[in-house]
């Protein structure tokens, strides 16, 4: 575990691929977990593996452990994916990390709690997308699949928490600092978030709002973009001085 | 003497105000210190000086053996007046009545030996104590009428005293006695000023320590909050999921105990029967132990409170009932076990929704598509709402449940428990 297969299993895979139908190795999603929980880690490894379409590279318990794993790697063999638990033991989630890796490879984070800043501060610092833990395992692999492809990966409950951050900033009577740099998402944008957060696909969703899927992939793709637009240096300063404040964490 | 009361006054009190404990002591009680320094330092002040007179008087007073004894008495009053006062750090209304009247009678008697001591000199010395001990009454009596009767009774005694005793004419004396109602009107006013100002720091201070408790508590709460989410909570839930626990019933026990734990951590508050967010977050954690798990999105709502007063307790408990309609039929005929329940505001319609991705229905198939729609709709209708399904075979099933908000409403009726939805 945490390893990339030896050259015999390689081997022994690649026969067993070629016999049936499913796919080849080189078709797998490559994906790399983050998780200090090792039975959080556990079920997220088999929820990707039982569909037999990803393939987890790298199994650990830290970013530091995920660069000496990634080190050990083949060319050609880093993961398409990385699978990022937002707070592992600290107290802030790991901003810093999330950017640091979104630099190099595409990280879909993940995280046991929904507070709307760190969420957006992730998807902010470069996240392909956000999961909660107690997601449907198939929405999950959705979103794999989706950051895999270089898409933005817009969970329900992402687009739930977006759409609370949007509905303070159109009603600011309500109080609570709007996040900065945030831009305001089109009317069809909201709309397409709205839907998505009560659970719909984006296939649904453009046959309720009467467009493409491709459309409302736009209007996600848009509204990262917005997301993401904030000054991404700033941000990684916060992230750091929270990080300052707790030293040791 | 007004002139000089005046400033008197404001010397004593800026003189004085330091000298209030600082530290732990509420704001009122060292304002209660200030007057009773700025009333006594005063009362020393008159003795003193009234002392000055009679004993440095060489002959006129102080060689006269009833004079004596009389200014002794007075002084040994005000000691003791200055002694209860100091150990009580306060200024008693009974005490400043006793001293009133005291004062009174002085003034009749001091007059009557000054008139047989000498007929020259300063007579009335008994005058200028009195008006500079009077400060206390405004200190001691909270209302003004008081004070005024209080003030009235010695200026009265000394305008009398000097009139029938000392035989000076009445329009000579009366405007020395206007200067007590002066110094009383002064003091009362500075006391009430400085009591209202310490009252007010004692509620901004206590309201700032209520505060800071209130964010400590919530920071512990958060902190906890965080700890149970990324420790316990993901170990619960993926134990409630995965096929690590092999006992099914077991398993949707931890799953349940899980969602109750997550609706705690995000703070619902589940033991509360009226509230919207707490009647389906109890749905949600009673469809885990059934096998149902419940992806709940509701950061809107938690994040603002607006909504509650404009959402009647039926209008709550109808939605939570349809809700509850709607889960139970995605575990029954969906085919899933997963759902995605939403709460959402916008344009003044508070909406729920539930969507699963099972096998669907064809709505035109009566058997049990307006079976289950016409219950739910008829609750939400009787409530105000509206609910809409969507299905078709294949394509899952999607509940919309529709209340309209009423701004600016606030619902005090308890909530009628026949609605409240059912815990089990």
């Amino acid at each position: 575990m945490g390893l990339p297969p030896n050259e015999s299993t390689r081997k022994n895979v690649d026969e067993a691929r070629s016999l049936d139908t499913g796919p080849r190795e080189s078709d797998m999603i490559r994906v790399a977990v983050v998780d200090d929980h090792p039975i959080a880690r556990r079920g997220i490894e088999q929820v990707l593996t039982e569909a037999g379409r990803v393939q987890v590279v790298a199994s650990v318990g830290s970013p530091e452990r995920l660069a000496e794993a990634l080190a050990a790697v083949e060319p050609g063999g880093e993961p398409d994916v990385v699978v990022l638990d937002l707070y592992r033991d600290a107290e802030a989630p790991c901003l810093p990390v999330v950017a640091e890796l979104s630099a190099t490879t595409r990280v879909l984070v993940m995280s046991a709690s929904g507070r709307r800043e760190d969420v957006l501060g992730a998807v902010r610092a470069g996240a392909a997308g956000y999961v909660t833990k107690h997601a449907d395992p198939e929405m999950f692999l959705a979103a794999v699949e989706t950051v895999a492809a270089g898409g933005f990966a817009l969970s329900p409950q992402l687009a739930d928490i977006l759409q609370a951050e949007l509905s303070r900033v159109h009603r600011p009577a309500t109080g609570g600092a709007r996040v900065a740099g945030t831009q305001e998402l089109s009317v069809r944008e909201e709309e397409a978030l709205g839907l998505i957060a009560r659970g719909f696909t984006h296939a649904q969703v453009g046959k309720r709002m009467g467009v493409t899927k491709a459309t409302v992939d736009t209007y996600v793709e848009r509204i990262r973009a917005k997301l993401q637009v904030g000054n991404k240096a700033e941000l990684t300063r916060a992230a750091l001085d929270r990080l300052g404040r707790s030293p040791g964490s | 003497m007004t002139g000089r009361a005046g400033r008197a006054t404001g010397t004593a009190v800026t003189g004085t105000a330091g000298t209030g404990t600082p530290g732990t002591a509420s704001a009122v009680s060292r304002g209660e210190s200030v007057l009773v320094y700025a009333g006594m330092l005063y009362r020393g002040y008159g003795m003193t000086q009234m002392l000055i007179v009679v004993l440095l008087s060489g002959n006129r007073y102080g060689a006269w053996p009833p004079m004596l004894w009389f200014t002794l008495g007075v002084s040994a009053e005000t000691v003791a007046v200055i002694v209860v006062c100091v150990r009580r750090r306060s200024i008693p209304v009974p005490l400043v009545s006793f001293d009133v009247v005291f004062m009174v009678g002085a003034l009749f008697l001091g007059a009557a030996l000054a008139q047989s001591a000498a007929s020259r000199g300063w007579t009335d010395y008994m005058y200028s104590y009195s008006l500079i001990t009077s400060v206390a009454i405004g200190f001691a009596y909270r209302r003004y009428l008081l004070v005024f009767a209080a003030t009235t009774a010695i200026a009265l005694a000394y305008v009398l005293s000097d009139w029938l005793i000392q035989h000076l004419a009445v329009a000579t004396v009366a405007p020395n006695a206007l200067s007590y109602f002066t110094n009383t009107a002064v003091t009362w006013a500075v006391a009430r000023y400085l009591r209202r100002l310490a009252r007010q720091i004692d509620a901004s201070r206590e309201e700032a320590l209520a505060r800071a408790e209130a964010l400590a508590r919530e920071r512990e709460r958060a902190r906890h909050a965080r700890i149970l989410h990324d420790r316990v909570l993901q170990t619960l839930e993926t134990l409630g999921r995965g096929d690590w626990v092999s006992d099914p019933e077991f398993r949707a026990h931890i799953a349940g105990e899980a969602a109750w734990l997550r609706g705690l951590v995000e703070g619902v508050h589940a033991e509360d029967p009226g509230d919207l967010l707490a009647g389906l977050q109890r749905l949600v954690s009673h469809k885990a132990r059934t096998g149902l798990l419940v992806d709940f999105n509701s950061s809107q709502l938690r994040e603002s409170d607006e909504w509650r007063a404009a959402l009647p307790a039926p209008r709550a408990a109808a939605l939570v009932d349809a809700a509850q309609e709607a889960l139970t039929n995605v575990a029954k005929h969906s085919g899933v076990s997963s759902a995605t329940m939403r709460v959402s505001v916008a344009g003044g319609t508070l909406t729920v929704s539930v969507l699963d991705r099972g096998c669907g229905f064809d709505p035109a198939a009566v058997h049990r598509g307006m079976g289950l729609a016409g219950s739910m709709r008829r609750r939400m209708v009787e409530a105000g709402g509206a609910a809409a399904i969507d299905s078709s075979p294949g394509a899952g099933t999607y509940v919309e449940l529709t209340v309209p908000l009423e701004p600016g409403r606030v619902d005090d009726r308890p909530p009628d428990p026949a609605r409240t939805p059912a815990a089990d």
